[in-house]
């Protein structure tokens, strides 16, 4: 079958999500006139949205059953996560409930609602940046390629054999670079990850050309390719950590909502006059 | 020159995604991503886990799931109770620590009724508009005749309410838990119109019109606003009396000292005028009791007075009627008497009908004079009557009246010994028929003040009378003929004439002997005595021709002629505010309308219509169903001047109300 273009199949899915959302306005509209309750209809509506949006984990748990491509049911998950947010303004009457418990609830839907937004955004952004860099890490073997890196760094400097440039490229290994392979990202570059390091680092080696012969320019230039590629992995590092930082948030959030939401719509029956 | 020719080791491939666990080649073991997200997964768990036990733990759990504040007047009802039953107070399945509900439990509706029965009758809460469904149906149907048609536009757009009108729960327009300040009675337009069958938009452009609101509505004091301003506005003293400030005055203390009275006091508002001519009218009194003159024949063999013995005449009066009626045969007999008037009786009926009448009157009379004011409270209720309004009249009228020989010679007298004292007695006995006082008489010769062994030698009072030779010693009844009261008392020998205005100027009980007749005359306004009666009759059914007789006695037409609301069951004296009152679907306030200049005037909106009769009876097409007004009608494009959603609001709450009351 014909793959249907990005831009067409955004259209569609955005005109489907808004005639979902426009539907159920009416429909809650319709009822809240009639003297009905709205709240019922928009309050399991909602509720089925947050289980449509579950199975998502549940399908990435299970692959090697035929349910599909996990593409399309992320697309599918980002539009029902549309839909469910715009269900839940037209179901409560304020952002956040004035109770204990619906101020609980609310405030967790709307942490999922806003990480899986981030999410959606990171999605588009960080794969690209992710892509840019040369290499690709798993990151349970990131430590094991930040230790190669740091060996390979002191198997350089052992291998000087010129006392000059021994004495140059060792003081300076042995108070810049040997700290900054053996060590682990900061957290201020996890956070927010630059190149700030990488360009002071390799100024630095820059200027200790002039103090180097031909032999001492070569190690140099091989520090300066650890430091790249050591910052390219912290880099990665860094952008991998916060894609598994907000899956694992916005989970488990998600597992927390659908039983505080199931809970709520217990007790809303039961105290339904 | 850089080198990028770098010698770093390829990495390890015996990796096994989905182990929580990683090794190198020491041997050391390290957690991968998926093993710390399994124990950040555990930690959450742990710690939301611990969270919710402590909130159940701690936090009382009507605190815990309260959806939101209650409205401040719900919220300082349960101040007082215990946390742990305020939600019970109100939900039927509030017993939070049992999952099973109890099907015996009253449903919300009811128990929001625990509280506010005292402002609707339970079984009519839940009906729509707290009215029976034959009452809406024929609301409904009058609706429809008026001609209103829902629009094309209002019929697409409004949707049919989805609920039973026999059973509205209480919740169904009331939502709370949406803060203190949140208002309960909040409704939009289309929610309002969902029930009913006829529908609109706009106030201003497709409200259905009215008919005479706010006139029309009936009223307890009858005024005609035409009659007087067109006929007693000539003098300036006049013009002052009829401003409407003096009878209507702001300041009224049930509604916050911002709603105008309903009507003045007859004091400040009529006397003036009224009180010379209420006092003429009252004076003619009103009959409790007559002795109609009956013929010879009727007459013979059952102690009838000799000056009630003649040619048909007399007319019992209303009250002896009610008095008499219960009695079947005597039913019988006065129905017979066109307006109960002796003289118009058929002649073939004359005998049979006015004896049967004249036994009751005397079987009343000694009944009265026997039990007293048990006697009366008894033949009001074999009436079918509530003989509490005409208790003024029982506590007023002495029942020794009922008793006194002066008409009567002989029939009275074995009742009279029992009740009436000695010393008040008008006549003496004849012989007595009367089983219970012949011969063994206790005032005979064992007359308790001769011979009463109590008052012998021990008596306190010592051997000697301390009364000396007094008169009423004596035992008015040993020595008959002897005691002068005891004679028979011929009219000769009496003041029979009764001048009403001379005897009691100031209202109360007189016997007139000449008319044979005990007759009540008023002292002008706020009479209790002929309030009680007009209260006793209102509770006649409109088709008895009692009834009408009644009303239409002078003395009482005085009084229902403005108080014509006393007619009804039960009766009302005194206008009542319509602010407040919960009996009309329309509600208004002077209060906020007065505050804009232009309707300080009351003629703004109160036009008095000169001409009632042309303007609205003559007028092609007029509903003559509808009381012409004296006033010109309030249109509702006056109304729509200011009511628009941008101005002063045109919500169908503005105007109206849901529940309807007594």
């Amino acid at each position: 079958m014909k793959d249907i273009h990005f831009t067409t199949r955004r259209m569609i899915g955005a005109s489907i999500t808004l005639l979902a959302i426009a539907v159920c306005w009416v429909i809650a509209q319709w009822e809240s006139a009639r003297l009905g309750r709205p709240a019922i209809a928009t309050g399991v509506t909602a509720l089925i949205g947050l289980f449509g949006l579950v199975l998502l984990g549940v399908r990435r748990r299970i692959p090697f059953w035929p349910l599909g491509n996990a593409s399309i049911w992320t697309q599918v998950h980002i539009y029902v996560g549309f839909f469910t947010t715009a269900i839940y303004f037209i179901h409560v009457p304020r952002i956040i409930g004035d109770g204990i418990f619906e101020c609980f609830l609310s405030l967790l839907f709307l942490s999922v609602s806003v990480s899986g937004f981030y999410g959606l955004f990171i999605s588009r952004t960080l794969p690209k940046k992710l892509a840019a860099i040369e290499g690709q890490h798993r990151f349970d073997r990131m430590v094991w390629h930040r230790d190669e890196i740091a060996k390979t760094a002191s198997g350089v400097v052992e291998k000087l054999t010129d006392s000059a440039t021994s004495r140059v490229l060792g003081t300076f290994y042995g108070k810049v670079l040997q700290p900054f392979f053996s060590s682990r990202p900061s957290l201020a570059y996890v956070i927010a990850p630059n190149g700030n390091r990488r360009r002071q680092l390799l100024g630095d080696l820059k200027e200790l050309d002039r103090y180097l012969e031909s032999d001492g320019r070569t190690a140099a230039g091989k520090f300066a390719a650890l430091v790249r590629r050591r910052d390219d992995l912290d880099y990665q590092f860094a952008l991998q950590l916060r894609l598994r930082t907000w899956l694992v948030f916005h989970g488990l959030l998600s597992i927390v909502l659908i039983i505080v939401a199931v809970v709520h719509a217990v007790l809303a029956f039961r105290f339904t006059g | 020159m850089r080198n990028d020719d770098l010698e770093i080791a390829e990495v390890p491939t015996d990796d096994r995604p989905g182990d929580g666990w990683m090794f190198d080649a020491e041997g050391q073991g390290s957690r991968t991503w998926t093993g710390k997200r399994q124990q950040i997964g555990l930690a959450a768990t742990l710690t939301f886990a611990i969270l919710f036990g402590s909130a159940f733990a701690f936090v009382p759990r009507s605190v815990l799931f309260k959806p939101g504040p209650l409205s401040s007047p719900h919220a300082q009802i349960l101040a007082g109770t215990l946390t742990s039953e305020r939600c019970s107070a109100c939900h039927q399945d509030a017993a939070l620590s049992t999952l099973g509900s109890d099907s015996a439990a009253h449903s919300q509706s009811q128990l929001c009724l625990n509280c506010h029965e005292q402002m609707m009758d339970r079984s009519l809460a839940t009906k729509a508009h707290n009215l029976p469904s034959s009452v809406r149906d024929q609301l409904s149907a009058k609706i429809r005749r008026s001609g209103s048609t829902t629009s094309l536009v209002s019929s697409a757009l409004i949707p049919t309410a989805n609920l039973d009108h026999e059973n509205v729960a209480c919740s169904t327009c009331h939502k709370e838990h949406h803060g203190a300040d949140a208002d309960l009675n909040a409704m939009t337009n289309a929610q309002c119109q969902s029930c009913h069958s006829v529908r609109f938009g706009a106030f201003a452009t497709s409200h259905p019109d009215w008919d005479s609101w706010p006139y029309g509505r009936g009223g307890e004091i009858a005024f005609d606003h035409v009659t007087h301003l067109r006929k007693h506005s000539k003098s300036a003293a006049d013009a002052e009396r009829l401003q409407c400030a003096r009878c209507h005055p702001s300041g009224n203390s049930l509604t916050g000292g911002i709603e105008l009275a309903r009507s003045a006091s007859y004091e400040i508002g009529c006397a003036a005028c009224h009180d010379e001519g209420l006092t003429v009218q009252a004076a003619t009194g009103i009959a409790v009791l007559t002795i109609p003159t009956i013929p010879a024949s009727s007459a013979d063999g059952i102690g009838w007075p000799d000056l009630a013995v003649g040619f048909p005449d007399g007319v019992i009066p209303p009250l002896t009627e009610l008095l008499l009626r219960s009695d079947p045969e005597v039913a019988a007999a006065l129905r017979r008497l066109p307006k109960g008037d002796v003289s118009a009786i058929l002649k073939d009926d004359m005998d049979e009908t006015t004896q049967v009448i004249a036994r009751a009157i005397r079987k009343l009379m000694i009944d009265v004079s026997d039990r007293g004011q048990d006697a009366l409270l008894e033949r009001l209720v074999a009436s079918g009557l509530t003989p509490d309004t005409l208790m003024p009249v029982i506590r007023s009228l002495p029942p020794q009246w009922f008793g006194d020989s002066t008409w009567f010679e002989e029939s009275m007298a074995p009742t009279l010994g029992y009740h009436t004292p000695e010393p008040f007695r008008l006549a003496s006995f004849g012989d007595s028929d009367e089983e219970s006082l012949t011969g063994d008489d206790l005032l005979g010769d064992g007359d308790l003040l001769d011979e009463n062994e109590s008052l012998g030698d021990g008596d306190l009072l010592g051997s000697e009378d301390l009364m000396g030779e007094d008169a009423l010693l004596e035992d008015p009844l040993a020595n008959g003929s002897s005691d002068p009261l005891a004679e028979p008392v011929s009219p000769s020998d009496q003041n029979w004439a009764v001048e009403p205005s001379s005897l009691v100027p100031r209202g109360g009980w007189y016997r007139d002997n000449v008319r044979l007749t005990i007759r009540y005359r008023g002292r002008g306004h706020s009479d209790e005595v002929l309030a009680s009666m007009i209260e006793t009759f209102a509770q006649l059914s409109h088709g008895d021709q009692l009834r009408d007789r009644f009303f239409e006695l002078p003395s009482v037409k005085a009084c229902v002629e403005c108080h014509a609301s006393a007619t009804r069951f039960p009766s009302l004296w005194r206008s009542s505010p319509k602010i407040g009152d919960r009996s009309q679907f329309t509600k208004f306030a002077h209060g906020p309308h007065l505050n804009v200049s232009a309707l300080g005037d009351c003629v703004h909106c109160h036009q008095v219509n000169e001409l009632p009769s042309e303007l609205t009876l003559g007028e092609p097409g007029a509903d003559a169903t509808v009381e012409p007004s004296e006033f010109h009608p309030i249109t509702r494009e006056s109304c729509a001047a200011c009511h628009t959603p941008a101005a002063a609001g045109d919500d169908c709450t503005t105007c109206h109300r849901y529940h309807i009351g007594p």
